[in-house]
Order: structure tokens, then sequence, then C-alpha cells
């Protein structure tokens, strides 16, 4: 009698511990990464400008542009799109690159405009007309507009341009920022010009 | 006599010798229980290997490239595609209807520029470069073959999150064991748009995407898994600008199907369907056949080895049943005496073989699982040092249920002779024995 009891209660045992999972030791089965959250309407950021603001990814060591320093700070849902071009005036944000920007419907833009203006000999009047007009026009569609310039690099030809980019964003109610200054060349300015630009933007935006 | 009263003096028979009860029992159990973890085991493998042999898709399942067929490739398991052709939703309908077809999951794609994190793992920093986001409807990826190594899959329709292949781990200089270390990572993506201009770089939409898990996938060629939501958005982005350029994804509207046959069976038939259609096809239809001949072979061996387990467990039985009876001749005797039939007799040590089949088939059953089990986890044990899958062995209800039933029916086989022995005994004989 007390074996038969034992006997059943042994597969009962047995029973139990067969139905309860086995714990799984699969390091690789976990979801180890939480949901990205999302909050609000997604941040759309647009910069508009010549070569200076024109991003390349990267360069060649993996320094990443100041745009997409400045894009690294947004909230995860954010989307970044740079109309910028080659050897671009403002005169040819006013035409080309306002359009394509108010059709993304961004609620930030940074723009930064002048060294092809000054090469091109713009008349700093017309320059900062243009400059001006692109600011009113980002703020038509709700964007928080920056206007960039660099800090002086010695020449009156660049205060009078630096001062004219200025009085447009003081104008127009844009936040003025002023950044690193480095002539232009293909590949962008400096890496570490690159990250002082992308700091002086995020100090602005508060981010 | 009723069964309840062949039951319980059946039961008061085992109660008089217990020890030989349990060790009947004891025998019976772990020839059930070789038996359960044996087939269990092979289960568990078949379905891993067959599991590996479809990179976690169905084994119906049917990849559908967005190009015509190579004569010299049809029936090929890994058939080469032919010249590329568009692939769009009038083909994807087409293919929908033919007979046979029990599911059809599209695959689209897009090519972007990935830039990875400054710091990625041991410090590395990686340039950017260009690669292909494939986009699939993440609910239906039970039917496409994609196994996630690490981590999960992207939520569906998240536009942040993103699942990375082996390809990019290898990057890294990583292989699949130390592919947890790219997981949280944040890419910035870059959807690019062709300009008209001669020379013009492409415009690039950029967004974010959080690397959540590590998978391997053969729905279509690229490092980047995705909902089907962030490519499309590639595509409208692409869409606004000059036409892609020749051989781009964005060129079809679909980059591929991943088609379910209905059975196994019909594979071979969808196959020229979809070929007659137009389309190329390729399926491990022919390794699937193959590595199941070989998987049911091993079967049958395991089954066999358990089977002889059983049968010398039932040997066991008849001989403790006959002991039983030369024992208990006097008690025969006087059942008989009193009215009981032969019948009655013999349903008394045919229930009482039973009730020994039974428990020790139910006691067999629970510790095969237990063994299963154990082996199972020390099989991950190894294949995650590997860096491989594990394997996750499933109840077995069937199994179980057919071990229980046939240790049963073996240890009622098994009492027969005895029983039959018993219930023929002459009543004088049998009280006149001591």
């Amino acid at each position: 009698m007390r074996t038969t009891r034992g006997l059943v209660a042994v597969v009962a045992a047995a029973l139990v511990l067969s139905f309860v999972p086995a714990c799984s030791t699969s390091r690789q089965a976990t979801n180890a990464v939480p949901p990205v959250a999302v909050a609000g309407p997604p941040e759309s950021l647009v910069t508009l400008g010549g070569d200076e603001t024109l991003v390349r990814p990267a360069d060649d060591d993996g320094h990443r542009s100041w745009a997409l320093q400045v894009f690294d700070a947004l909230a995860p849902s954010a989307v970044y799109t740079d109309v910028a071009t080659e050897d671009a005036t403002a005169h040819d944000g006013v035409v080309d690159q306002l359009p394509r920007a108010v059709d993304l419907a961004p609620t930030l833009a940074v723009v930064w405009f002048g060294y092809h203006d000054e090469r091109g000999g713009v008349p700093v009047p017309t320059f900062e007309e243009d400059l001006a007009r692109v600011v009113r026009g980002l703020q038509a569609v709700g964007a928080r507009v920056l206007v960039l310039s660099p800090t002086g690099t010695g020449t009156s030809a660049d205060a009078a341009y630096q001062a004219a980019a200025r009085h447009a964003a003081e104008s127009t109610g844009a936040t003025y920022v002023e950044v690193p200054g480095s002539p232009p060349r293909r590949g962008g300015p400096e890496p570490a010009t690159q990250t002082a630009i992308a700091t002086a933007v995020r100090a602005a935006i508060g981010r | 006599m009723t069964w309840r009263g062949a039951a319980a003096l059946a039961l008061k028979g085992l109660r008089r010798r217990p020890g030989r009860a349990v060790l009947t029992v004891l025998a019976v159990a772990l020839a059930a229980a070789l038996l359960t973890a044996l087939l269990t085991i092979a289960t568990t493998a078949e379905t891993r290997v067959l599991s590996e042999v479809t990179q976690g898709g169905p084994l119906a399942g049917i990849k559908v490239a967005a190009a015509s067929p190579d004569p010299t490739q049809v029936g090929q398991d890994q058939a080469r595609p032919g010249d590329p052709r568009v692939l769009d939703g009038a083909a994807v309908a087409r293919i929908r209807s033919l007979p046979g077809v029990d599911e059809v999951v599209p695959v689209v794609a897009a090519r972007v520029v990935v830039v990875p994190p400054a710091a990625g793992p041991g410090g590395k920093a990686l340039g950017p470069f260009s690669d292909t986001e494939v986009g699939v409807d993440i609910t239906q990826v039970p039917r496409l073959p994609v196994s996630v190594l690490w981590g999960r899959l992207p939520a569906p329709t998240s536009l942040t999150e993103v699942a990375v292949t082996e390809g990019y781990l290898s990057r890294y200089g990583l292989d699949r064991a130390q592919g947890g270390q790219v997981l949280g990572q944040t890419l910035v993506v870059g959807a690019p748009q062709q300009q008209t201009a001669a020379n013009a770089p492409p415009r690039l939409r950029w967004t974010k995407a959080t690397i959540v898990g590590v998978v391997a996938q053969d729905a279509s060629d690229g490092q980047l898994l995705v909902p089907v939501e962030q490519v499309q958005a590639a595509r409208e982005w692409g869409a606004l600008g000059a036409p892609p350029p020749a051989g781009d994804p964005a060129g079809s509207p679909y980059n591929g199907l991943y088609v379910v046959a209905d059975t196994l069976d019909h594979v071979a038939t969808v196959r020229t369907e979809i070929t007659a259609v137009g389309y190329s096809t390729s399926a491990p239809e022919n390794l699937i056949a193959s590595v199941l001949r070989y998987l049911r072979v091993v079967e049958l061996v395991l089954t066999s080895v358990g089977a002889i387990a059983l049968v010398v467990a039932g040997l066991g039985i008849t001989n403790a049943m006959l002991a039983a009876v030369r024992e208990r001749r006097r008690e025969i005797g006087v059942l008989k005496a009193i009215g009981a039939r032969d019948g009655d007799v013999l349903r008394v040590f045919l229930v009482e073989a039973g009730l020994l089949g039974a428990v020790g088939g139910l006691a067999g059953a629970v510790l095969g699982v237990l063994v299963a089990r154990l082996v199972g986890e020390v099989v991950n044990g190894y294949l995650t040092s590997q860096g491989l899958r594990g394997v996750h062995p499933a109840l077995p209800l069937a199994i179980l249920a057919v071990t229980v039933v046939g240790s049963t029916l073996l240890a009622i086989l098994a009492g027969t002779v005895p029983a039959i022995r018993a219930a023929r005994l002459p009543a004088r004989e049998a009280v006149e024995s001591s």
C-alpha cells in the first residue's frame, strides 16, 4: 500500500515538473532592446545653403558632417532632408531650394548662405533681401529658422555679409548663430570644425 | 464479475507482492522513457534540421525573384534567375490565384546610404556604406525564411527600428555569437532621390533606425530588415526625383515574393506554374526531400530501439504474471468454487497486466520528457556556444499518448498467456494445491 502510494506521489511530482516550461537560457531569444519611444509628430529638419551645408554622409574616416551631428540630437522619429546645392547663393535658395523645403513641411530649418554670394559679387543688400525671403518662406510653413554665419574671417567684405546675415535674421525673428568659419571645400569643413558647428547649432536649439 | 470487481481483485493481487509490482512497473517505465525520449529528440531534431534548411521559413516555401526564369536552371533548388523583370501587382495577383498556392508574401527593397554610429563595438568606427533595405510585413515573418539570432524583430509598421544580418556584423569583424554587441545602435539611413542634372549627387532623406535584432534572412539580398512601411517611405521619396538607375530595386514595385504552397508535395507543381507566368523561382525541395528520407530512417531506427526495449519489458510482465498465477492457484480455485467463470479469471489477470503497463507507460512517458528536456539543455549549451540557434523540445502529446497506450496494450498482450493459463485451471485442482 505504502509502496503504491509512494509510486503515485513520484509520478505526480514528475508530471508537474515535466509540464513546467524548461527555463530557457538562450540569450539569443531575449527581447533585449525595448521599443523605440516615438512621442508626438515627427520633427522634420531641413538645411539650405551651399557647399558648407551640403551633406556628405561622412568623410573616409567616418567623421560626420555638422548637419548629421545636429540630426543625431533630434528625436528618434525625426526626418532630415538636405536641399542644399553646390555653389548656391541666397538667390538660388529663393528660387530652387525654398520651394523644395516648403514641400517638406519642416519644423526646423537651418539656413547658411554667403560664401558664394561674396565670391560671385552679389551686392550685400540683395544678399540680405534674398536671405530674408528664404527665412520668411520657411517661417510661413511653421518652421523655426536658424541663420548661420561664420565668425569673422578677417576681411571687410566678410564682415559685411556677416552683418547682412545677422540683420536678415533679426529682422525676421529667426535665430542667428555664429559658427566657426573656414573656406568651404568640396568635402565640407574640417572634422573639428564640423563638430564645433554642430555644437553651436545644438546649443541654439537647446539640444 | 464486473470490470470494477476485476480491477479490485487485480489491485489486491498487486499489493500482495509490492516489490515485484514495482520492479515490473519500473522495467516498463524505463522502456517507455527510452521510447519517449528517443522519439521526442528525433522529432525535435527533425524540426530543427528542416528549419535550418529553410532558414526558419515554412517547408513548402518558394522564393520568387523579380526576374525571368533561366531555362537552364528550371527545377534547381537554388535556380539562378535570368534577366530582371518587373514584378507588379498584376503579377502578384496572378500568382496568388494559382492552384496550390496557400499564401503570397511580397518583399520590397530600396537602396539606401547607411551611416553607422560614430563608435561601434570595440570602439571601431565605420564609414558610410550603401546597402539594401529589405521591407516585409513583419506580421508575416513566420511565413518567411527569417530567423532571429539576437534580440527581436522590428515592431510592425515601425519607422524607427531595424534588424540587421550577419553581413552587417562582419563589417565590424563580429561573428554570429557576438551579435548582441550591435543591439541598441542607432543607424542614420539616407534614402536617395536622383537628380536630373548630370553628375549631381542624389538628394538624401535621412531617418534614424535603432538596431533591435540580428537575423538570418533569405527573403531578399540586403543587410537591413525593416517593416515594409520604411521601404515604402524611401521609395516615395525617390519617386519624386529622376528614374532610378538600372538594377536599382526601386525599378520594380515588388522585388520578390515568398510563396507558400498548401503542401510540400505541391511545391514542384506551383514552381512550374510560376515559371509559366514568367518568373524565376527557387526552393530547397530536393534538399528537403533528401533530408526527410534520412530523418525517417533515423526515426525508424530509434523507434525500433525503443520498441525492442518495450518488448523486453513485456517479457518481464509475462514472467511476473506467470509467477503470480503459480502463487495464486488456491485463490483462483476459491474464485471458481464460488461461481467465477473462466472469463472472469481471465479478466482479472488481464486487468492486472494492463495496470502494470499503464502505470509504467505513464511514468515512463513523463520520465522520457524530462530526459529529452535535459538532453535539449545540454545540446543548447553546445549550440549557443557555437553561435547557433538552440533547440526547443516541444511537449509531444501524440508521442506521450502512443507511449502510454502502447505500453498498456503490450502489457495486456504479454499477460495474455498467463491469464489464459489461470483461466483454464480446474477449480478442484486449484483449491487442492497449496
